[in-house]
């Protein structure tokens, strides 16, 4: 079957399931993403995403009507929160990174003392 | 940071909620703490004030830790050595061991590290990346030379008050 033999309602049906699954994906991918970086800053991003996207999916589709701009600002803030995510993990990481650095430093001096202490000794 | 001070053997033992006197209150906010744990050396610890919040009477205070007693600083020192329970929630995040009011270290998901204990009385506390949020914490006793195991989870809330 093309998609030529489909009628109007038909199609429309397979535009809706198809439009519901991409927003259970969206929806899956904002879970996936607020359970990955349960903490702090980076649940506040897997929180607020959503929000603004319903929010501006909501204005936009007054009386049903769907505009291509819906999609461009869903892509957009799907883009944004997906980025701020990324931003803020690898924030986290660079200061565990460095304090782990730090302490390295530390412990590497506390070796050397030690071992000047008992060559001294000696 | 104005408040930075350097001490040798930080503790929490002994101090108390100023309103009810409780010992049971436990930090809730470790703003700065990150800051100040780079900066420290050898021997000494940079130390911050911290929220804290009584488990009583749920009045919040600051709370500073104070250089410990000769009889509190252990002759020998003890070991914990801290494992961070592999889980899906935070996985990609690190979180921060706070070991008497100090931030010691980091610990990703599933690690294991090992920390240097020098005071009798432990308080240990772990935190999430944006240092707000908190996960398991504790008060225990430690022998000199001992070595202490515990398993840190995060927990799936903001605060357990």
């Amino acid at each position: 079957m093309t998609s030529s033999d489909l009628t109007q309602s038909q199609l429309e049906t397979q535009a809706s399931i198809l439009r519901l699954v991409f927003l259970g994906v969206f929806i899956g991918l904002i879970i996936l993403q607020y359970y990955l970086g349960k903490n702090g800053k980076s649940r506040t991003a897997g929180l607020v995403g959503p929000v603004i996207y319903g929010f501006l999916r909501l204005i936009s589709n007054v009386g049903g009507v769907s505009s291509s701009a819906t999609y461009f600002l869903g892509s957009l803030f799907g883009s944004v929160i997906w980025g701020g995510f990324l931003y803020v993990i690898y924030n986290h990481n660079k200061k565990a990174y460095d304090l782990k650095q730090a302490r390295q430093k530390i412990q590497l001096a506390k070796q050397q003392e030690s071992t000047k202490q008992t060559e001294e000794n000696k | 940071m104005a408040d930075e001070v350097m001490i040798k053997n930080p503790t929490y033992f002994g101090i108390v909620c100023p309103k009810c006197g409780s010992d049971d209150w436990r930090v809730v906010r470790t703003k700065g703490s990150l800051e100040a744990a780079a900066l420290n050396t050898v021997d000494e610890y940079m130390i911050t004030p911290l929220k804290a919040r009584c488990r009583a009477c749920h009045r919040a205070f600051k709370v500073v830790p104070v250089e410990a007693d000769e009889s509190e600083v252990l002759s020998q020192p003890a070991t914990l050595v801290a494992h961070r329970v592999s889980r899906i929630t935070g996985i990609v995040v690190p979180n921060y061991i706070l070991v008497n009011g100090v931030i010691s270290d980091s610990i990703a998901n599933g690690e294991e590290i090992q920390i240097e204990l020098r005071t009798k009385h432990v308080y240990i506390q772990m935190f999430d990346a944006s240092m707000t949020g908190s996960a398991t914490f504790e008060r225990f006793e430690v022998q000199p030379g001992e070595t202490v195991k515990r398993d840190m989870r995060i927990k799936a809330r903001w605060r357990s008050f």
